[in-house]
């Protein structure tokens, strides 16, 4: 990338400017629009008719939430096919499991299943390792076509999609992470859940997901000035942030 | 976790500073610092531009709809494929195939023994060539029994071939003394080669008897071996096509 540098400090200009003052407005967008207690009331309502064993009441649930678990899924694993799987079997295993849902918040709940099939996924992965060298190999090119794929990205006004190439480097320094690292990271920060909400999806104390997300940042930080995706040494000196507080 | 302004923040505290999860008066304190500090307003806006950049990454369409079928499956669903499921059955009885294939050509080198002590001298000078390395002349014996020998069986046999070396020499009285000394009148030939022409003659004499049998069980061995390698490599691929 010959312009990286340049191209990631507009970016980085960009972004810091527009980042959200509330780091959960993200995924909470619809809800947060008013219609809140509708959301929930048909929530449980099809929640209600699942457990009675309707599947199609259960595949509106699905609807909502299934791009929210493709993506944590394929954040977390790095692949496509593998995200697939992943999130076919939370769905699956959701169904089976209803009954045992008691909670407020489904999505919470449904969030935490999409984690543990996932982290099921890195176990499986973890027995096979030639394939998963074969998975490695192939991933780049899933990569590129699932990033492109995603031009139609449906990603906030305020945040515009960042270029197909940075996504991948991106989404490379996320896989070198170490995986219980990459959950937090994808839940807290490509997410925009709240230390709360990822808390509960990990089944972790909050001071945990703290913790664990600022080790993850800084490693990510390093590898992405290492990369050229950020500056090493910051331009934006101006202190306005300071000034705005 | 209290911050003075001529503190350094550390990581956590720039890290909850970003996501503006520190307590109002940490947050007023590091927000100071950060004014005093070039080093620390450094590392909280790499920090910021970082999750920046992962805030920016694309939220992906899904490759497919995860609505369920209308009729869900059993309860524990085909994960993976049918070809996956086969993989440690046709495994184990490959793995069963190969010891069957085993006993019944160690049952027939020791048949074949008992039925013909009159040829202790044929198979005394074996045993200098079956101490040193002494698996595998067993092995080629019983290779040359029944031809198809496939690579995964050799485990197999090399664990056996003591059994088969045992009571021979208790059948024959004359090997405990060629063990002790390796036969003095014999040259230093190859100890392969001393051991094949009584090996290919023991397995000449007793062919008519067992062999079918022996080539059964070893070809059936075989396939399911490699069925069970087929099995992995389809299951492997269906995965990631």
């Amino acid at each position: 990338m010959l312009t990286g540098g340049q191209e990631a400090s507009v970016i980085l200009l960009r972004l810091a400017d527009h980042l959200p003052p509330d780091c959960t407005a993200r995924t909470w967008g619809p809800a947060l629009n008013g219609s809140l207690d509708r959301t929930i009331l048909n929530e449980r309502a099809s929640v209600d008719a699942a457990r009675r064993g309707d599947v199609q009441a259960f595949n509106e649930l699905v609807e909502r939430y299934q791009r929210l678990a493709y993506n944590v899924a394929y954040r977390t694993l790095g692949q496509a096919d593998e995200a697939a799987d992943a999130t076919q079997d939370a769905f699956l295993s959701a169904f089976r499991a209803i009954n045992e849902f008691r909670g407020q918040s489904f999505k919470a709940w449904l969030l935490r299943i999409v984690v543990n099939s996932c982290y099921d996924e890195l176990r499986r992965r973890r027995r096979r390792p030639a394939d998963s060298l074969e998975a490695m190999a192939e991933r780049a090119e899933g990569t590129t076509a699932a990033e492109r794929a995603s031009t139609d990205s449906n990603a906030g006004p305020e945040m515009t999609a960042l270029r197909s190439e940075t996504a991948e480097v991106i989404q490379r320094v996320l896989d070198s992470l170490p995986s219980d690292q990459r959950f937090v990271v994808t839940l807290c920060d490509v997410q925009g859940l709240s230390y709360e909400e990822a808390a509960s999806a990990l089944g972790l104390a909050v001071g945990t997901v703290k913790s664990r997300l600022s080790r993850a940042r800084v490693l990510l930080r390093d590898q992405l000035v290492a990369r050229g995706e950020l500056p090493a040494v910051t331009r934006r000196l101006t202190g306005e942030d300071v000034a705005a507080t | 976790m209290s911050v003075t302004n001529s503190q350094h923040l550390n990581e956590e505290q720039l890290s909850s500073l970003v996501d503006q999860r520190l307590e109002p008066a940490e947050q007023a304190s590091a927000r100071a610092h950060l004014a005093t500090c070039a080093g620390c307003r450094a590392d909280y806006e790499n920090l910021r531009a970082t999750v920046g950049l992962l805030r920016g990454l694309p939220d992906l369409e899904p490759p497919r709809s995860f609505k369920l079928p209308e009729k869900v499956t059993p309860l524990r669903p085909a994960r993976g494929s049918l070809a996956l499921k086969l993989v440690p059955w046709t495994r184990a009885a490959g793995a069963l195939a190969a010891a069957l294939f085993v006993v019944l050509v160690s049952a027939e080198t020791l048949s074949g023994l008992g039925q013909a002590p009159a040829a202790p001298k044929a198979t005394a000078p074996a045993k200098p060539a079956a101490q040193a390395p002494a698996a595998a002349p067993a092995q080629d014996r019983q290779a040359e029994a029944a031809k198809p020998a496939s690579p995964q069986q050799q485990p197999a046999p090399a664990q056996e071939a003591p059994q088969v070396g045992a009571p021979n020499e208790a059948q024959s009285p004359a090997a405990p003394s060629s063990l002790r000394a390796p036969a003095p009148t014999m040259p230093p030939v190859v100890p392969t080669t001393a051991a094949t022409p009584p090996a290919s003659a023991t397995a000449q004499r007793n062919e008519t008897v067992l062999r079918p049998w022996q080539v059964v069980t070893g070809l059936l061995a075989i396939i399911l071996l490699l069925l069970s390698i087929v099995f992995s490599r389809t299951a492997r691929t269906q995965r990631s096509p």
